[in-house]
């Protein structure tokens, strides 16, 4: 008979995922541009927080951290596949009576390292500091990623501010 | 804030939260990623999920959220206030016995409280420490809120999730759960599905507020249901696309599309929603009434006592700012102030008092905010690393941690009886790096202190207890600035 090794998992580990990992996918479907990718890099990555738990326990941020993981994973994942997500549809976008152009669709259609550094400050919510920490990245480089995301999306939008 | 910003921001914000996460158990998740095989046949779909998602939120209905008017804050600096030296002496002190910390706080008569999640222990010094109660537990354990707090010499805990509950005692021993009402707070629409999260409770007197908040979203089975009413049974799944709605069978076989134009009724007036609820007892915690804060609020963010009444934050990731609310006498939040200053808050000397980018500020008359001083040390100019903040008649502590490492350590703990004059000491002086609670009352400040996770939902175990006792050292001195003391031993 084969049997399977007995899986310890630490109530605040449980507690942890339960809270963040639907919150922890639809921010990496966001930003990897797929919402199966999004699921499966957060799963990785909540795997590799599981291996990780005594440590990460400690961070200030574990969503930060397991949310790098998870865009790594992912941005490793599209490299072997050699598709480049733009987010860009060819077909017209869905048109809105309420703000006509879909913002969504132009931000697909950042660059990945704006993409990332967006959906942290607007979906997640983080600070500057929070985000620079998360990425394992300057505050300044957030900050300028953050600026030529928004003059992109401006410029696509007809300039508005 | 820039429109577009804004627009961005509750743009994302909807979509993502719109993008449905099927359920997968933690240990199938460990299990399926221990024997992970590459799989290199995905295709990415990049623009169906943002097009699908952006429809689904941009075709909601926001028409039905009330604005709320609000004055907005501004920071302005107050005449400079008398500088009052320190000489705060911190000791190691034994701790309660028990192995875990979720909470310290001071109760209405000026004792330390401390919560293990299970035990109420309280010490009027900070040395001598009694058992207070036994908890039940079905109360809260996040530590990032506050479950438990003292009223009419007993004590009152909050607990659970869909069907939140009140826990009294009069003892400390003997618990009554009483219910807390949550008629009309949901949506009526039978496509949404809500939650309940208790957050914070605070006394006044014989008054108990408690804050949490509601959770709505779409209930996707019900979802399925209203679109495909012939489709019997669960285990359908489904995917907006910019064609309509693709419904999967538990094989993940495709076995309907339904038409956009068929879809589009069906999102008006549904979305995902997360709003305040305050919960008051002039009583004790007998009688309750509840009541919604109007909009998406968010959830709440602080709740303190002022002057006999109760200052909640909020904060939604949407909007970004936090706003304050003020009570009146009957239980009822009115907006006061909306501030893009706030990481965290205390009451002291009878102000709402927080720290904004680096000062310390308080919100004076009609909520306007004014700034008391600089923070000293290596965080001046961005305090994003304060992460507690307590004040009393002996002064203020504010922990601050060190904000170049991702792990939660503190950098030093700031202490100031006025504002201006700061004594920092370096957080190696409690030994191994942690996490720390900090409250202060009459005369001594205590800080619990030990691995733990800052701003998060574990508790502080291990633990050292530490007291703080500060003097003043004579006559205020000009352009007093800040020292830096370590703990005897």
């Amino acid at each position: 008979m084969r049997g399977s090794t007995p899986l310890v998992v630490p109530q605040e580990f449980e507690d942890f995922y339960k809270a963040y990992r639907p919150k922890l996918a639809r921010a990496l479907a966001l930003a990897l541009g797929d919402r199966d990718l999004g699921i499966e890099a957060a799963d990785e990555a909540m795997v590799r927080t599981y291996q990780r738990w005594s440590r990460v326990r400690t961070y200030r941020n574990p969503m930060g951290w397991v949310y790098r993981v998870g865009v790594n994973w992912g941005r490793s994942r599209l490299r072997r596949l050699k598709k480049e997500v733009s987010g860009r549809d060819d077909s017209d976008p869905v048109p809105s009576p309420e703000t006509g152009v879909g913002v969504l669709q132009l931000v697909g259609a950042l660059p990945l390292d704006q993409r990332t550094v967006v959906v942290l400050r607007y979906y997640l919510g983080f600070s500057t500091e929070e985000t620079a920490a998360a990425l394992g990245i300057e505050q300044g480089t957030v900050k300028s990623r953050l600026s030529r995301a928004l003059k992109r999306l401006s410029d696509s939008l007809g300039g508005e501010r | 804030m820039s429109d577009l910003e804004s627009r961005l921001r509750s743009d994302i914000q909807a979509a993502g939260d719109a993008i449905g996460i099927p359920y997968a158990d933690v240990t199938a998740v460990i299990r399926r990623g221990r024997f992970r095989k590459l799989m290199t046949n995905l295709a990415v779909a990049a623009t169906i999920v943002v097009v699908a998602v952006g429809a689904w939120q941009l075709t909601r209905t926001r028409d039905n959220v009330p604005v709320i008017s609000s004055t907005t804050s501004t920071v302005t600096t107050t005449t400079q206030l008398t500088e009052v030296p320190i000489d705060l002496t911190w000791k190691q002190v034994d701790a309660p016995p028990i192995k875990q910390v979720l909470s310290v706080w001071i109760t209405q008569d000026g004792r330390f409280a401390v919560w293990s999640g299970s035990e109420i222990w309280t010490s009027s010094d900070g040395e001598a420490w009694s058992l207070a109660a036994t908890t039940p537990a079905q109360l809260s354990s996040d530590s990032s809120f506050q479950p438990v707090a003292d009223v009419g010499g007993g004590w009152v805990g909050i607990g659970g999730g869909d069907t939140p509950a009140a826990y009294l005692s009069k003892d400390g021993q003997t618990w009554t759960s009483v219910p807390l009402p949550t008629d009309g707070l949901a949506s009526d629409s039978p496509l949404m599905t809500s939650q309940f999260k208790v957050a914070f409770v605070a006394t006044s007197g014989s008054q108990v507020m408690i804050a949490g908040s509601i959770h709505e979203r779409q209930d996707e089975q019900a979802f399925i249901a209203a679109l495909a009413p012939d489709l019997q049974g669960d285990g359908y799944t489904m995917k907006l696309t910019q064609d309509g709605a693709e419904i999967y069978d538990s094989s993940g076989a495709l076995v309907r599309t339904v038409p956009l134009e068929q879809v589009r009724p069906l999102l008006k007036g549904t979305g995902l929603f997360t709003s305040t609820v305050a919960w008051f007892s002039p009583d004790g915690g007998e009688t309750w009434t509840a009541t919604r804060l109007p909009g998406n609020t968010g959830e709440p963010k602080s709740l303190h006592v002022l002057d006999g009444r109760f200052v909640l934050t909020t904060y939604d990731s949407t909007t970004g700012p936090v706003n304050l609310w003020e009570s009146t006498a009957t239980g009822e939040f009115q907006q006061v102030a909306t501030t893009d200053l706030f990481d965290s808050a205390t009451v002291w000397d009878d102000q709402f008092t927080t720290v904004t980018g680096g000062e310390l500020a308080a919100f004076g008359p009609n909520w306007q905010l004014q700034t008391i001083g600089s923070i000293p040390g290596p965080s001046a100019g961005d305090l994003a690393g304060i992460g507690a903040l307590s004040a009393g008649p002996a002064g203020l502590v504010a922990v601050d941690y060190d904000r170049a490492s991702s792990d939660a350590s503190v950098q030093s703990i700031l202490f100031t009886k006025d504002g201006h004059t700061w004594q920092v000491t370096t957080g190696d002086a409690f030994g191994d790096p942690g996490t720390a609670q900090v409250a202060v009352n009459a005369e001594r400040v205590l800080m619990v202190h030990g691995p733990g996770q800052q701003g998060g939902s574990a508790p502080i175990s291990p633990f050292t207890t530490w007291i703080g006792t500060p003097r003043s050292t004579g006559m205020p001195s000009e352009g007093s600035t800040a020292s830096t003391t370590a703990p005897p031993g």
